[in-house]
């Protein structure tokens, strides 16, 4: 296991070298920097100004000079300064993260919970009116694209029936202590069922498959047969069997619930890692993009690592040599 | 596991409980404050560094004070100075060898936020730290042109002009506090952009800074030691909502007073306007973001003036202006907006005449073929591309319509589009469009056009691509006259010279004008004196807003 774990984590070091210079690679080329777009809107700026501020923000290095320039101050544990919000960004993701994880939380929680549920009731109801409407309804969650959603929560929940903000994170002018803390619930509760609700289709559709399939086992035949009551069987023997695929996708869908969540954040005004990657892409800040990316990929390899070793925790079947 | 689901339920109702009793006077806005939307967040409040977003003017506009300020006709007005300069009164002096020295007498009662005086010596300084050639100012255009700032008395400066400019009776600069900057820029004059300042500004207009929540709002507050007219409420609170569709979600549920710089459609205005039933007023002002279409000079084809003019009466601006904008956004003629002070409201214009564009196109050598294609002197069709930013809704239609118009004259159009930052980024920059490229110029109302159309600009490859003239125009008597309208002092005398320009460029017609895009608002109807100019920030006089 040990050695496993140390292979896997080289492994995943490769890979993040890798996806850094791809992503270093990719932003950098997207055509017109920082100066050119202030060039192309201001037309005070003289060709002496592009230039000065060109080499002030060492763009007119080679590409390879500036990635192992940027490998260096990550290396030194700096992830750099960002140029349009004029703070270093460690400091940027220290405001975010927090705001992250709490949209995150909730909507895991609202997802697995709902979700999986969902999901293990319709496979034992197989075919029934509830397994039908279930099974219709993640379809149609699968469906959805998140930003659409975000749109059509707002309309009702904040247009039609005005229960909850329409965006935002704190109302302007409320006051420190308990009122922000509610404050800041109320607003977090559209986004979280946004961002839950698209990741709860998948959980639907993976327990209640995975349920199905066992339930069908022969133990589970013979734990039947030889006479335990249905509740036992369920949840002794073919729930906790179950669940053992489940647990991998709660790791496996962490990336997907974080790349929901720069949408979801944006639709919101929800002040998080996803809306500071969209607008750091969008203001060509390449030391904040690049920092968000690769916590991104961070999480990522940690979430599939944690898969891994999950998997091997829950099922003694599975060894890792 | 059902003992779980149990608990997550009873929690889950609880919460919900709580919502529900929650009161939603929570929302409630009180008649001192006045939540403005915006459609991106600031990224610094530094007037004069790094980035100078349209949304950061928003907000700087009503913390900073200036000397002259410009209202929502254009007019002028003094601020932080007692009087406007001007030659007759000897406060603005011609000096031998086209220099210029121009006097201000600054109002004794500014304050900066932190309630040191306002003086002369904050000029002297901004001046100079800006001049520092280490210091990462975005443009030094105007610093350029001033030697040095003078302060005779602690309230008196006087800029020393190295040539003629016929704007220095304006403010050069943002003024900035010296007393708060100085430490920073003595340490490291590269590092100035990175002082806190930038994220806490003190500043010396009607609001000062309260906080920056980061992603979600700043909330200034009013100064009561501004020298000027007091502002009427107390707080001013900027939010931002990135998409323009939760934007009109926030203005109709009541979540904001007023917007700022957005990207609000016209259609969400009139949804605005339909669903809030009087409660909001909606103001659509042209302004100045000049929507054009650059012809290639270059391309053997365009190169022939009356292709040019073909062209432009083949399609059908003003049914384009009526369907799209429904009325509200008036087919442009010129480049100039209709409150600049040079609009030359007389100069050639091509109404929609499909047979005057065939005609000139049959003049122009074309024939044409079996397929209803024209066909040039050589037997080459007449196909031509246009090229434009990929995503932009509007601009998209309005080159489907040219499509279809242009094929009715014989001319086939391909649609070639970019992301914004490959068309600024390098096809108009370095000119690499075949035909046709449609974008916009954002202009000032002191702008002359004369890096755009004057052919000394035209970016090649030998200049490294320096210069605006994207179409390639060249007119040495456009020249002259740009040149002359630069060094003229009176305004009234440079008005003539540029409407003459005017003239030259409608005829040669080396771009296609087609509108002026609206600058769009909402205010609450009971929020008086919120008077948007057409030429962004309407928060200009956020100090006169109340209810």
């Amino acid at each position: 296991m040990y050695r496993f774990l140390a292979r896997r984590l080289v492994q995943s070091l490769v890979v993040l070298g890798g996806l850094s210079v791809l992503m270093f690679t990719l932003l950098v080329f997207t055509p017109g920097d920082p100066v050119e777009i202030e060039a192309s809107v201001n037309p005070d700026l003289e060709p002496e100004d592009i230039a000065r501020l060109r080499a002030y923000y060492g763009l007119d290095d080679p590409v390879y000079v500036r990635y192992f320039k940027w490998v260096r101050t990550v290396a030194n544990g700096d992830l750099g300064y960002s140029r349009t919000y004029a703070q270093p960004v460690t400091r940027l993701i220290k405001q975010r993260l927090g705001n992250t994880l709490q949209l995150l939380t909730g909507a895991f929680a609202i997802a697995v919970t709902i979700g999986v549920a969902v999901g293990i009731y319709s496979a034992l109801h197989q075919y029934s009116v509830t397994d039908y409407a279930a099974t219709l309804l993640s379809f149609v969650g699968l469906a959805m694209p998140t930003f659409w959603q975000g749109i059509l929560f707002i309309l009702i929940f904040a247009v039609w029936i005005p229960w909850f903000p329409a965006g935002g994170m704190l109302t302007p002018g409320v006051g420190p202590g308990l009122p922000a803390v509610i404050d800041r619930l109320w607003h977090l509760v559209l986004p979280t069922l946004v961002l839950g609700s698209a990741g709860m289709a998948s959980w639907v559709r993976y327990s209640r498959s995975s349920m199905l399939e066992v339930i069908r086992q022969d133990y589970v035949r013979t734990a039947r047969s030889k006479g335990l009551p249905e509740r036992s069987v369920t949840r002794r023997h073919a729930l906790r069997n179950a669940l053992i695929p489940i647990i991998t996708l709660f790791a496996l869908s962490v990336p997907a619930v974080l790349d929901g969540a720069v949408v979801t954040e944006t639709i919101f005004s929800w002040p998080g890692m996803g809306l500071l990657l969209f607008q750091a892409v969008l203001g060509h800040d390449h030391a904040v993009a690049m920092a968000v990316l690769l916590f991104l990929a961070v999480a990522t390899i940690l979430a599939n690592l944690l898969a891994d070793v999950m998997y091997a925790l829950v099922d003694p079947r599975i060894r890792y040599e | 596991m059902a003992v779980l689901l149990r608990r997550a339920a009873v929690a889950a109702v609880t919460v919900a409980m709580v919502l529900a009793v929650w009161p939603s006077g929570v929302q409630a806005q009180g008649r001192n404050r006045v939540v403005v939307l915006l459609g991106q967040e600031p990224a610094e409040l530094f007037p004069g560094f790094v980035s100078n977003l349209a949304v950061e003017t928003d907000v700087e506009s009503p913390m900073w004070c200036g000397l002259i300020g410009r209202d929502n006709n254009w007019k002028l007005y003094t601020d932080l100075a007692t009087k406007l300069p001007t030659l007759k009164d000897g406060d603005w002096q011609l000096l031998p060898g086209r220099k210029m020295k121009v006097t201000f007498k600054l109002k004794t009662t500014y304050r900066w936020h932190d309630g040191r005086n306002v003086g002369a010596e904050d000029f002297v300084w901004t001046l100079r730290m800006r001049k520092n050639p280490n210091t990462p100012v975005v443009s030094r255009f105007v610093d350029n042109k001033i030697d040095n700032v003078l302060a005779p008395d602690p309230y008196t400066i006087s800029f020393q002009w190295n040539e003629i400019y016929p704007y220095a009776n304006l403010d050069p600069f943002s003024l900035l506090p010296a007393h708060v900057l100085r430490p920073q820029f003595n340490r490291d004059p590269r590092t100035i952009d990175k002082s806190p300042f930038g994220r806490a500004p003190v500043a010396c207009g009607a609001f000062k800074f309260k906080q920056w929540s980061a992603g979600n709002f700043i909330e200034l507050e009013a100064f009561d030691q501004y020298g000027g007219p007091k502002a009427k409420v107390r707080n001013l609170t900027f939010r931002f909502i990135l998409d323009s569709t939760v934007m009109t979600a926030n203005l109709i549920a009541g979540e904001g007073d007023a917007t700022a710089t957005s990207n609000l459609s016209l259609e969400q205005l009139a949804e605005i306007d339909r669903r809030t039933g009087g409660r909001m007023t909606t103001h659509a002002i042209e302004g100045l973001t000049w929507e054009h279409i650059d012809y290639n000079m270059d391309n053997e084809w365009l190169k022939d003036r009356r292709v040019r003019w073909a062209i432009a009466h083949a399609i059908d601006r003003e049914s384009m202006s009526r369907t799209l904008f429904a009325g509200r956004q008036p087919v442009a003629h010129t480049y100039f907006g209709p409150k600049h002070f040079a609009h030359n409201a007389n100069v050639k214009k091509y109404a929609y005449d499909p047979a005057r564009a065939r005609q000139l196109l049959a003049e122009a050598g074309f024939t044409p073929g079996a397929d209803g294609i024209l066909r040039d002197g050589q037997g080459r069709p007449f196909r031509i591309t246009i090229m434009t930013t990929s995503g932009n809704a509007v601009r998209e239609q309005v080159q489907q319509i040219i499509k279809d118009q242009l094929k009715q004259v014989g001319i086939d159009l391909i649609i070639d589009n970019r992301p914004a930052s490959v068309l600024f980024g390098q096809v108009t920059r370095e000119r690499r469009y075949p035909h046709l490229v449609m974008y916009a110029w954002v202009s000032a109302p002191t702008t002359h056009f004369r890096t755009i159309w004057h052919s000394g600009e035209i970016p090649t490859a030998a200049n490294n691509y320096v210069g605006q003239n994207t179409p390639g125009y060249r007119n040495a008597e456009v020249d002259r006259l740009l040149e002359q309208a630069e060094g003229e002092l009176d305004e009234g005398k440079r008005a003539a010279v540029l409407k003459k320009v005017q003239e030259l460029w409608a005829e040669d017609l080396p771009s296609l004008p087609l509108f002026f895009r609206l600058e769009l608002n909402v205010s609450r109807k009971d929020l008086k004196n919120y008077l948007p100019r057409g030429i962004g920030a309407p928060t200009w006089n956020a100090e006169a807003w109340t209810y």
